[in-house]
C-alpha cells in the first residue's frame, strides 16, 4: 500500500499504549477476564516477557520488509491468497474494535443509562470513530498524544485521590494464588495483546527509532500497570472481584472537595481510549480492503463501519454472550495467529531479502 | 417608441461599453474622448478639462472629491500650460511630461484607455492629448481618508498604539517602518471585477518558501468575485478546509503583529479598503498569543496564558458540562452545591437543556444589537440586558441565577480568546445539546473528534496543531511557556520548519 502519511515512532508507540491500556483498564472479572489476581507484579512481567516473544515475528518482518505489509507481501505471489488473508486480518481487527465497543457500551447500560436503549448512541459513536479513521493516521497520531496526557493525567487523578483508602494488609504476598495461576494471568494478558498485529501493518507508515519505541512503549506498560493493579488490591482487595468494573468502582471511590467522586473522570478515560483504538483499528481495516479490493477509501470505512456497529450491538445484547466471544479462547486464538503464526509463514516462505 | 428606442440604443452602448475590456488610444482626441464620455455618461463627479498644450489640443479628466484640487492646480496643470518646448513625439512628450514639466512622484502611461479607468477612480489625473496615442496619468490623489489611529479589536496593554486603515498605500508603509529590510516584498495584484481593488502580499523573502508564495498568488488570482470590500472576503479562497471550525487564515488589525507573523516565515495579505490584514497559516496556539506576552515576565506570560487556555475550555466546554451533570451526572457534584442548583433549577418552568440554549441565544441577540446599533441609545442595550435579562429573569423564575453565572463567565471566556469567538459561538451550543442529549459521555466523545479534526487540518502543509501536535521539546519553548528573550532572539520560529 502506498502511504504518504507518516507518523513518528513515539506517535506509534503511544497510539499502540493507549489501546492497550483501554483493555487493561476496562477488564472484567465478571465477565471472565483472567486479570485479577494477588501476585499481579509478577504476572505483569511474565506477561511483559510473552509479549516480546509474541512481538518477535512482527519485528523481524518489519526488519525484512521495510515498505510491505503481510498482504502486500502474499500479493505477489497469490492474489486471491492475499485477498483471503485481508479479510482475515480486517476481521480481525474489527473483531477487537467490536469487543472494546460493546464493552463500553455493556458499562453505559448497566452503569450510567440503565434504562435507556443506547444502540443509536452506538452506532453514532461508531460513525464518529469511523470519521475520524476517514481523516487518517496522523490526524488519529496527533490527537492520541493530546488524549493520552488527558488519560494518563485522569487515571493518575483517581490513583492520587484513592490513595487515602489505599491499605497494605489487603495486598496479597507473591505466590500466594499458585504458580500456574499467575502463568495463566501473564498468558491471558499477552494474548490480548493484538497491537502487536496492529504493528505489522502501521510500522511502514513511521519515521523514527522503532526499537527503542518498542521498548519505552513496553516499559510503561509494565510501570503504569503495577500502579494501577497495586492500587487496584491495595484500595479495594477481594471486593475487586465482584466488581463489573473494577477500575471504574476504584474512581467512584475517589474523591475530594465538590467532587464525592470522579467516575466522570474514568468515564472520559474510557471514551478517550475507545475512539483512538476503534479509530486506528477502523482506519487499518479500512486501507487493507481499500487496498485489497481496489476500493475507495471512504466505500471501505463505511463498510468497516456497517461491521462494527452490528457486531458491537450484538456483542453487547447480554452480558453471556459478551463473555463468550471475548473469552480467552478467540482473542488469544485470533492473536496468536495474527501476530505469530502469519508473520512467521511469510518470514519462512518468502522472508529472501529483497534485491532493489 | 422613441422613448424605448433611444433607451435601447443607450443600453446597448453602456452593454458593449462594458464588455470591452480593451481600447487603445487612437491618437484622435475625439474618439478617444468620447469613449471616455461613453463609459462615464452620467458621472456629475468625473471632470474634463479642455485646453491647449503646445499647439494640440489636449483634455484633462479627473474625479472631483478623489484629486487634490491644489495638487491638480499646482503641480499637475499649470506647468502643462505653461509648457512652450517644441513636441515631434507621443514620446518626446512623455519625456518633457516626466523629466521637464511634472514634479510629482508618481507617473504611469497606458496605452488601453480601459485600464485608466482604476487610476482615475484612484485619484489620478489622466491626459490625453491629440495625435498622442498615450494616456498619461499623474497621481494627485487627495480623497479623505481616516487617520492611523488605535486598534479597537486587538488592544494591547504594552504594545503600539497604531493599526491600520482602509489605504493601502498607509497600510504597507506601516509595515515598511517596522520592517527596515530590503527582503520585505510587497507584491500587487487587483481583486474584483468591478472594484478593482488593490491586494497587496506581503513577504520576507529570505524567510518564506518560494512555492508558499506561488500556491497562495495562485489562489487569490483565482478569485473570481464582482467586488473586494473586504480583506475577510478572501478567507475562503485563502482557506485550505474551509468546512472546518477553525479557520487557518489569521487576521490582524495591527502592523506590529504582521510583522511579527512575517518574521516567522508566514504570507501577509492587505487590501485596499479594509482596516485588517489577513496573514497564512494561522495555527491553534497562536489564539493563546499576544504580543504583550513578549513584554511581560516569562513567569507572567505562563499564567496569562494558562488563563487564556482555561477561558477556552470554559467557553466551549463549562455550559455544555452545567447541563450534563445537572441532567444527568448529579452524583458527580458536592451536596451542597447540588441542592443550591436544585433550588434555583427547580422552581424554572423550561428544562435545562432549553434554559442554556436560550440563554445563550439571547446573549447573542444582546451581543449582536451592541455592535450593530448607534452609540446614543447604547445604555439602553446595557439596561435591557442587565436588568432585564440578568435581574428581572432570575427574580421571575424564569431562568436560574447559576444559569446566568455560566453564561457570564462563558461570555467572558470567549472574548479573552477573541480569535476563536466564531468557532467556540457554535461549537458551544453543539456541546450544550450534546450534554443535554448524551451527558458526560456525549460531551467527551464530541471533544476528542474535535481534537482529532482540529489535528486533521494541514494548511499549506503546516500542522493547524503545531508547536503543540506534534510535539517536540524545543517547540514548547514559545507555546504555554515563552523562554526568556536570550533564548527566543536566537531561535526564532520558522514555519517552513514545521512543515510535515
Amino acid at each position: 500500500m502506498a502511504q504518504k502519511a507518516k507518523i513518528g515512532a513515539g506517535q506509534l508507540f503511544s497510539l499502540l499504549f493507549i489501546c492497550r491500556m483501554l483493555t487493561t483498564v476496562t477488564f472484567s472479572p465478571a465477565l471472565g477476564d483472567g486479570y485479577l489476581d494477588g501476585n499481579f507484579f509478577i504476572n505483569i512481567l511474565f506477561a511483559c516477557f510473552f509479549i516480546i516473544f509474541l512481538c518477535v515475528p512482527s519485528a523481524l518482518f518489519a526488519g525484512r520488509f521495510k515498505t510491505e505489509d503481510p498482504v502486500s507481501v502474499l500479493e505477489e505471489k497469490s492474489k486471491s491468497l492475499s485477498a483471503s488473508l485481508a479479510l482475515f486480518y480486517s476481521f480481525v481487527f474489527l473483531f477487537f474494535a467490536s469487543v472494546s465497543v460493546s464493552r463500553f457500551f455493556i458499562f453505559l447500560t448497566s452503569v450510567i443509562f440503565p434504562e435507556k436503549n443506547m444502540n443509536i448512541l452506538l452506532v453514532i459513536s461508531v460513525l464518529l470513530c469511523a470519521y475520524c479513521a476517514f481523516l487518517g493516521i496522523e490526524a488519529i497520531a496527533r490527537g492520541n498524544a493530546l488524549l493520552l496526557v488527558i488519560t494518563l493525567t485522569g487515571t493518575a487523578v483517581i490513583l492520587f485521590f484513592v490513595s487515602k483508602d489505599f491499605d497494605i494488609y489487603n495486598l496479597e504476598p507473591p505466590f500466594y494464588e499458585s504458580f500456574s495461576s499467575s502463568l495463566k494471568s501473564a498468558l491471558w494478558a499477552a494474548g490480548r495483546t493484538v497491537e502487536a498485529s496492529a504493528f505489522l501493518f502501521l510500522f511502514k507508515m513511521t519515521n523514527g527509532k522503532i526499537k527503542k519505541g518498542f521498548f519505552i512503549c513496553l516499559s510503561s506498560f509494565f510501570v503504569s500497570l503495577s500502579l494501577l493493579f497495586l492500587f487496584l488490591n491495595g484500595v479495594s482487595g477481594e471486593f475487586a472481584k465482584t466488581q463489573l468494573f473494577p477500575f471504574y468502582s476504584l474512581a467512584v471511590i475517589a474523591s475530594f472537595p465538590f467532587f464525592e467522586r470522579l467516575d466522570a473522570v474514568a468515564t472520559a478515560v474510557w471514551i478517550f481510549s475507545i475512539l483512538i483504538k476503534c479509530s486506528l483499528f477502523l482506519f487499518i481495516s479500512g486501507e487493507i480492503i481499500s487496498h485489497s479490493f481496489k476500493m475507495k477509501r471512504k466505500t471501505a470505512l463505511l463498510i468497516c463501519f456497517a461491521v462494527i456497529s452490528i457486531a458491537s450491538l450484538l456483542f453487547s445484547v447480554n452480558l453471556s454472550v459478551h463473555r463468550a466471544v471475548s473469552s480467552s479462547l478467540i482473542t488469544g486464538t485470533l492473536t496468536v495467529l495474527s501476530a505469530f503464526i502469519v508473520p512467521s509463514i511469510l518470514l519462512i516462505t518468502r522472508g529472501r531479502r529483497r534485491e532493489i | 417608441m422613441n422613448f424605448f428606442k433611444s433607451n435601447e440604443n443607450y443600453l446597448t452602448k453602456q452593454v458593449e461599453a462594458s464588455n470591452q475590456k480593451s481600447f487603445s488610444a487612437t491618437g484622435k482626441l475625439s474618439t478617444d474622448l468620447s469613449f471616455f464620455e461613453s463609459m462615464l455618461e452620467g458621472d456629475s463627479d468625473v471632470l474634463y478639462r479642455n485646453f491647449t498644450l503646445l499647439g494640440k489640443r489636449a483634455t484633462l479628466i479627473f474625479c472631483d472629491g478623489l484629486c487634490n484640487s491644489k495638487t491638480v492646480n499646482e503641480i499637475i496643470f499649470k506647468p502643462l500650460i505653461k509648457l512652450d518646448k517644441p513636441l515631434f513625439s507621443g514620446k518626446d512628450m512623455s519625456r518633457l511630461l516626466t523629466e521637464e514639466t511634472y514634479s510629482g512622484a508618481d507617473f504611469k502611461t497606458e496605452e488601453n484607455l480601459y485600464d485608466v479607468f482604476p487610476l482615475l477612480f484612484s485619484g489620478f489625473c489622466i491626459l490625453i492629448v491629440d495625435t498622442v496615442k498615450t494616456a498619461f496619468c499623474f497621481s494627485a490623489q487627495g480623497f479623505e481618508k481616516r487617520a492611523v489611529d488605535q486598534p479597537y479589536t486587538e488592544v494591547q496593554e504594552k504594545g503600539a498604539m497604531e493599526s491600520f486603515v482602509e489605504n493601502l498605500t498607509d497600510n504597507t508603509a506601516l509595515l515598511r517602518r517596522r520592517l527596515k529590510t530590503p527582503f520585505l516584498k510587497i507584491e500587487e495584484i487587483k481583486i474584483g471585477s468591478s472594484s478593482n481593488t488593490r491586494v497587496c502580499i506581503c513577504f520576507l523573502k529570505d524567510r518564506v518558501k518560494g512555492e508558499y508564495v506561488k500556491r497562495i498568488k495562485k489562489r487569490l488570482q483565482s478569485v473570481n468575485i464582482d467586488a473586494l470590500l473586504s480583506a475577510d472576503y478572501l478567507t475562503p479562497f485563502l482557506d485550505t478546509d474551509y468546512l472546518s471550525f477553525f479557520s487557518s487564515v489569521g487576521r490582524t488589525e495591527r502592523p506590529d503583529t504582521l510583522s511579527s507573523k512575517l518574521i516567522e516565515g508566514r504570507v501577509g495579505i492587505i487590501a485596499d479598503g479594509s482596516p485588517f490584514a489577513l496573514f497564512v497559516p494561522f495555527l491553534f496556539t497562536e489564539c493563546f498569543q499576544t504580543l504583550d506576552d513578549y513584554s511581560y515576565r516569562p513567569y507572567y506570560s505562563l499564567f496569562i496564558r494558562a488563563l487564556r487556555l482555561l477561558c477556552f475550555f470554559i467557553s466551549v466546554l463549562l455550559p455544555g458540562l452545567y447541563v450534563a451533570v445537572c441532567v444527568f451526572h448529579q452524583e458527580a457534584l458536592s451536596q451542597a452545591l447540588l441542592v443550591e442548583i436544585a433550588v434555583q433549577e427547580n422552581i424554572t418552568p423550561f428544562s435545562i437543556t432549553v434554559e442554556a440554549l436560550t440563554v445563550h441565544l439571547m446573549y447573542e441577540i444582546v451581543r449582536e444589537a451592541g455592535l450593530r446599533m448607534p452609540k446614543a441609545v447604547g445604555h439602553a442595550v446595557s439596561i435591557v440586558g442587565a436588568l432585564v435579562i440578568g435581574e428581572a429573569a432570575v427574580t421571575a423564575g424564569i431562568i436560574a441565577a447559576p444559569m446566568v453565572i455560566i453564561v457570564a463567565l462563558t461570555a467572558i471566556g470567549s472574548f479573552v480568546v477573541s480569535p476563536f469567538y466564531e468557532s467556540v459561538s457554535v461549537l458551544r451550543l453543539v456541546f450544550i445539546l450534546v450534554g443535554g442529549t448524551a451527558g458526560f459521555f456525549g460531551i467527551m466523545l464530541l471533544f476528542g473528534v474535535t481534537v482529532i479534526n482540529i489535528c486533521a487540518l494541514n494548511p499549506y502543509n503546516v500542522p493547524y496543531s503545531a508547536s503543540l501536535l506534534p510535539s517536540n521539546i524545543g517547540s514548547f519553548r514559545d507555546v504555554f511557556f515563552r523562554k526568556g528573550w536570550k533564548t527566543l532572539s536566537g531561535r526564532t520560529l520558522k514555519i517552513d520548519r514545521m512543515e510535515k
